[in-house]
């Protein structure tokens, strides 16, 4: 499990990139294991969630303490974690990467082509 | 799909009390060049996001107060823009149909195809709705032919009914009466919009959250003692989803307006529905500077997709409704609490609604 929260956006980036794109790389990396396969399987999930964390009280002032978070792309997984964490930036990179992945993945498994050199092999 | 739900003129010819969409002084037609725009955006819209299918709810205002040759620009901009881009094109009217002559039929046929529906409200109450520089009554005697006449032409038609407080009363005569008219049927509380803001029409015909829960048992009941019909709103798509887990719910209670919804006003600005139209709330911006992708990336789609999500984890958090409603319409969110991450203005109508009825729902 990687400690996101302590990344830099191009600390998280670079390791996202060695996640997706290495070969070499087989070990199942978190937490982007479990957030692309929430992506690719449109499962509900959420950074909260992941950390074990309930989002209740951050929740609830969330519209007025981050209006961002309510119109960005990321809310439905980070569901404001980024702003509590300080550490948004990061998880807006990461969530965007990630889903730019799970879409090219949803697109791959609907088609019948296979992309070469992709350490993840869809079934 | 996309349900498109635009409005060539916010004028029209009758004076109902409660109107949501009442501007004083609204005189705006839709341009032809404005159309146009409309329709190339959303067609690439539908092509990009849309699986290719666009419905049009044509609305207003009074719709059918547009002259013969916007009609025509109608066909052949679909033809160009859409039907010649293989997007799949249905079409669909919501009007006070009290000028629906002999002479509008052709335009309606060709307009609505086999599949379109003319929408139209309804009220047996004197006095709520009227038409314009006519006495009283007047409005129900040109309904009443119109419907005939569609009737007759073998065009199909359904009813919207608004409750609001003086119908309160007798809900199931009510119902009993609108379902001889031999149609689909809908039943929607009345929003504090428009000309529902005056003061005196809402002192006089507006309805509290409970009401409205009330309203809905009373229907329900009505409803079940008509053998559940499936074309009574809102209460069969609930029944389908309990039947057989069918998700085409109300646009208010599906949660994917965000995606499944577009309202346009006279003047080709965009924004979330028909009801945001009218309140000018929600916008998207002018359809001549807008593109799908704009559309699709926009801080307010953004916004309330989000509202579902947030939702979800906070006010209905646990709420053994949240299938059949989602959270309910974002108009609703703002006109109950000022902010789309509230609970709606009819929330507790409606959970006492679900926790009179709904375990009977599956019950035939």
């Amino acid at each position: 499990m990687i400690d996101l929260d302590g990344c830099s956006p191009e600390d998280a980036c670079g390791r996202l990139a060695i996640f997706l794109h290495d070969p070499g790389s087989t070990a199942p990396v978190e937490p982007f294991a479990t957030l692309l396969a929430a992506m690719i399987h449109k499962r509900e999930t959420s950074l909260w969630e992941l950390r074990g964390l309930d989002p209740g009280p951050f929740l609830r002032t969330l519209p007025r303490d981050h209006p961002d978070c309510m119109v960005c792309a990321c809310f439905p997984i980070c569901q404001g974690y980024g702003a509590s964490a300080g550490s948004c930036e990061t998880w807006r990179h990461v969530l965007t990467g990630l889903a730019g992945a799970a879409r090219e993945l949803r697109a791959l498994k609907a088609g019948p082509t296979r992309r070469r050199g992709s350490r993840v092999q869809v079934t | 799909m996309t349900t498109l739900i635009l409005k060539p003129t916010d004028g029209c010819n009758a004076r109902c009390r409660y109107c949501s969409a009442a501007r004083p002084g609204a005189a705006r037609r839709m341009a032809p060049e404005t159309l146009r725009r409309v329709l190339a955006l959303f067609g690439d819209w539908a092509l990009r996001y849309g699986r290719k299918e666009l419905t049009f709810i044509w609305h207003g205002g009074e719709p059918l107060l547009m002259a013969g040759a916007f009609w025509e620009e109608v066909h052949r901009g679909q033809d160009e823009l859409l039907r010649g881009r293989g997007i799949r094109v249905e079409n669909g009217i919501q009007t006070n149909a009290t000028l629906i002559r002999p002479e509008t039929i052709p335009m309606l046929k060709r307009l609505l195809g086999d599949r379109g529906v003319v929408g139209t409200s309804v009220d047996p109450l004197p006095g709520i709705r009227e038409l314009k520089g006519a006495p009283d009554g007047r409005y129900r005697e040109a309904l009443d032919a119109s419907l005939a006449l569609l009737k007759g032409e073998g065009l199909r038609y359904g009813l919207l009914y608004v409750v609001h407080r003086l119908a309160l009363q007798d809900l199931k005569g009510l119902y009993r009466e609108l379902r001889t008219f031999d149609a689909g049927l809908r039943f929607n509380p009345l929003y504090r919009q428009g000309r529902a803001t005056e003061g005196g029409v809402w002192d006089d015909l507006g309805i509290t959250s409970a009401e409205w829960g009330r309203a809905l048992i009373d229907l329900f009941e009505a409803w079940d003692a008509d053998g559940r019909p499936d074309n009574v709103l809102p209460f069969a798509p609930w029944q389908r989803l309990r039947d057989g887990g069918d998700w085409r719910l109300s646009c208010e209670c599906s949660g994917n307006c965000a995606t499944s919804h577009f309202g346009v006003d006279p003047d080709g600005d965009v924004f979330l529905c028909g009801r945001s139209a009218d309140g000018h709330a929600f916008r998207f911006g002018r359809a001549a500077e807008l593109t799908a992708q704009a559309l699709y990336e926009h801080p307010v789609r953004r916004l309330v997709a989000n509202r579902r999500v947030y939702l979800k984890q906070t006010s209905c958090k646990g709420c053994p409704w949240w299938l059949q409603c989602h959270g309910g319409c974002v108009n609703d969110g703002v006109l109950g609490s000022g902010t789309p991450f509230a609970p709606t203005t009819f929330c507790e109508g409606l959970r006492m609604f679900f926790g009179a009825v709904y375990p009977a729902v599956g019950a035939r």
